[in-house]
């Protein structure tokens, strides 16, 4: 039971990684980002790829972040920003780039699955509390816990996060006192390609790459943000790690129904609390 | 292949262009840059302008025309790829002929989805005038084919869909599968497992569909045959993004673990696998898709130890395994052909033979040989069925009376990242196992329920 606690908290804490700039750019921008699966391949690939040139699972993890935040703010500047507030036009907007992503990635390294190796250094394992788990699991715990705590401090204790809850609470009282809000956006929306490039370097050696991942990762991103609830870092937190328990937890008892465990919970959040478990209420479009 | 690229572009003369594009866009892309792609398209608009009549009039009644669903977008767009381009090096290693009768393939991108591979297939049948099908890799795609072709009497080959029912109990005359069944391998690896590793007791992990219960299945069913006892089975889905609660659900108290999941759910399973302290300690086996050439690939050293049964691999020792690897390579870029590959190019090498020795029984003159094909499908399916074949990159080949092939097996073990020695041959082996296909027939297909 506790083994599969631990191990629970530990792939709960990538799904974080990956969900919680997804969970940003909608709660906050009003975004919604079908490419979020498509911004995953893409790093995994790349990450793939530098870590075997350069050699070291760092510069991945650097050049993962810096080229999907630089996609990320292009594909803001160029697409969503003629779709302020207008989900559906999003959605198809994104959809096209999701495809347009994941067969370039075919083009570029074929259809293989890759599979980054453990950084050296954390691939080892340990004996903790009488059960073995990956010491690269437990770094992706300390790194689930360090970005929570600084997203959220971002958010709630910066001026620039001030800043960004203004323009978001009151637009036309922000763009009065001089905030650039388009500005803003562009690069709240880059942030948010820089945690998904992120979460493309920290999963290489644990998910790796696969024609199709694009919308597994996806669907697992909905999942942590539907029984989280948006725009919340402690929402995509609680969310990711309750996914993460269950899913393990889960195939333990019930190795026969493995689908079921997974979209259940779901299915019993979004009929009793909508919004999510620490969701706030978000009302989208003028 | 400029021959064939050829083919293809004719062909968009015939229909609607657009809706190739994609498909044709792709490859071209893949094989000759963009320059190609540009010409491609632009001969396609071309043709569509007025040269349909002229090519018509050149290509003729004379010509076999193949039709070859197959999936080249989603989930195994990579594999589809490898069918096409086994068609292709065969025929252009033989002069863009098989038994003598010049052929024109009409590729068509089904996408991995039954209701295009219906459509694509009624379209190559109905406006292309294909005189047999020859492709369809999944297994479902392959009974959406067989959904078209058996109704309109079209004779249908399978160079890949292993699904053990197609040559068993849903049998039809005119079809033939130049393939393994699911079961067919796992059947025998499970009797040699129990006699030769001495192994007793073993748990499962399947891929939780019909491919990872016929393999799972059919070892199960020879190991206790044999006398072991299986003693866990878990069930993965498709889509399982984190294999440690399976892995920590495993027995730990078993000789061994035979596992068979697909695609990019193998390599994850193997890092869990050894990351949670198994590997090396409780022995890895595997059905085919293991240690198949992707996989391999894909798992780098976490594949190291496993002990698998395939009816290939690129690494055999056989000349003409080596001669097929080496020409492949060749001729696509360095890459290395898996089993998909290998599989479709044998199978144009299987009918290359079939037309030729059926020619020089009856003395048909080349011209007459499309019409019958699709005249006669059945005695066409029969003279494949009958037509053996001493040298293949996989060994001799031949066919039961069920349609389906009769191979050698290889028992190998991947001794280092990327490699693989082969531990044993096994020769003549049949859908049917050791049993007789009455026998066999009389208890159902292997699913979740049976064996027990």
């Amino acid at each position: 039971m506790l083994a599969n606690v631990i191990n629970g908290i530990a792939f709960g804490s990538l799904l974080f990684i990956l969900a919680s700039g997804f969970s940003l750019a909608l709660g906050v921008l009003r975004v919604i980002n079908i490419a979020h699966g498509a911004f995953y391949i893409l790093s995994v690939y790349l990450g793939v790829t530098i870590a075997r040139v350069a050699g070291g699972f760092l510069s991945a993890l650097v050049v993962d972040s810096l080229a999907i935040m630089v996609l990320a703010a292009l594909l803001h500047r160029l697409l969503l920003r003629r779709f302020h507030l207008a989900p559906l036009p999003q959605v198809l907007a994104t959809y096209g780039v999701t495809l347009i992503i994941a067969q370039s990635v075919r083009l570029i390294w074929g259809g293989y699955t890759e599979v980054m190796d453990t950084p050296s250094g954390l691939d080892g394992t340990l004996l903790l509390f009488g059960t073995i788990v990956p010491v690269y699991r437990l770094f992706l715990i300390g790194v689930a816990i360090v970005l929570a705590v600084t997203l959220w401090l971002l958010i709630e204790r910066t001026a620039l996060g001030a800043l960004v809850r203004a323009s978001v609470d009151d637009e036309e009282i922000a763009r009065s006192i001089g905030i650039d809000v388009d500005r803003l956006a562009t690069m709240l929306f880059a942030f948010t390609g820089l945690l998904v490039g992120m979460g493309g370097a920290f999963g290489a050696p644990l998910l790796g790459g696969y024609p199709g991942a694009e919308w597994e990762i996806l669907t697992l991103t909905l999942i942590v943000v539907v029984i989280g609830g948006l725009g919340s870092i402690a929402g995509a937190f609680v969310g990711s790690m309750l996914v993460g328990i269950l899913w393990n937890v889960g195939i333990a008892y019930f190795a026969q129904y493995s689908y079921f465990v997974l979209f259940a919970p779901m299915i019993l959040v979004l009929s009793l609390r909508p919004r999510g478990l620490l969701g706030k209420k978000l009302v989208i479009g003028e | 292949m400029s021959d064939d690229g050829h083919k293809k572009r004719n062909k968009l003369g015939n229909q609607s262009w657009l809706l190739q594009a994609p498909a044709i866009s792709r490859r071209d892309f893949v094989t000759k840059g963009s320059i190609a792609l540009g010409s491609g398209l632009s001969l396609g608009y071309l043709a569509r302008q007025g040269l349909t009549a002229a090519h018509a009039a050149t290509s003729g009644d004379n010509m076999l025309k193949i039709g070859v669903p197959v999936e080249l977008t989603g989930p195994i767009a990579e594999e589809g790829e490898e069918m096409v381009r086994g068609w292709q090096l065969y025929l252009k290693q033989h002069g863009n002929q098989l038994g003598g009768t010049p052929v024109k393939l009409f590729i068509d991108d089904i996408q991995a989805t039954p209701s295009v591979a219906i459509a694509k297939t009624r379209q190559e049948i109905e406006s292309d005038g294909v005189d047999f099908i020859g492709g369809g890799g999944l297994a479902l795609d392959a009974y959406a084919i067989s959904q078209v072709t058996t109704p309109s009497k079209v004779a249908y080959v399978t160079s890949i869909a292993s699904s053990d029912d197609l040559t068993q109990r849903k049998l039809v005359p005119t079809f033939a599968r130049a393939n393994m069944t699911s079961s067919q391998p796992n059947l025998y690896f499970g009797q040699w497992v129990f006699q030769n590793l001495n192994y007793r007791r073993v748990a499962m992990i399947l891929q939780d569909y019909a491919y990872g219960w016929e393999s799972g299945g059919g070892f199960q069913y020879a190991f206790e045959k044999s006398g072991g006892k299986v003693v866990q089975r878990l069930y993965a889905p498709l889509t399982t993004t984190d294999y440690t609660p399976f892995v920590n659900q495993l027995d730990k108290s078993v000789d061994a673990v035979y596992a068979i999941l697909v695609g990019s759910n193998v390599p994850r399973f193997e890092k869990s696998y050894n990351q949670l302290g198994l590997g090396g300690k409780i022995p890895l086996l595997g059905g085919p898709d293991m240690a198949d050439e992707d996989a391999l690939r894909s798992s780098g050293k976490d594949a190291v130890g496993i002990t698998f049964v395939h009816e290939y691999s690129s690494q055999l020792p056989m000349p003409a395994t080596q001669q097929f690897v080496k020409d492949w390579k060749q001729a696509y870029s360095g890459q290395i052909p898996s089993y998909w590959g290998e599989s479709t190019f044998t199978m144009a090498h299987w009918i290359d033979k079939a037309i030729a020795d059926h020619r020089e029984k009856t003395g048909m003159s080349p011209d007459a040989v499309p019409d019958w094909i699709r005249k006669q499908p059945e005695q066409f399916i029969d003279a494949v069925v009958a037509t053996k074949l001493d040298q293949t990159p996989r060994g001799p080949l031949r066919m039961d009376d069920y349609h389906n092939t009769i191979m050698t097996l290889y028992i190998m073990q991947v001794d280092e990242p990327n490699h693989v020695k082969v531990l044993a041959t096994i020769p003549d082996t049949s859908q049917f196992w050791i049993e007789t296909p009455k026998q066999f027939l009389s208890h159902p297909v292997f699913s979740r329920e049976f064996p027990q």
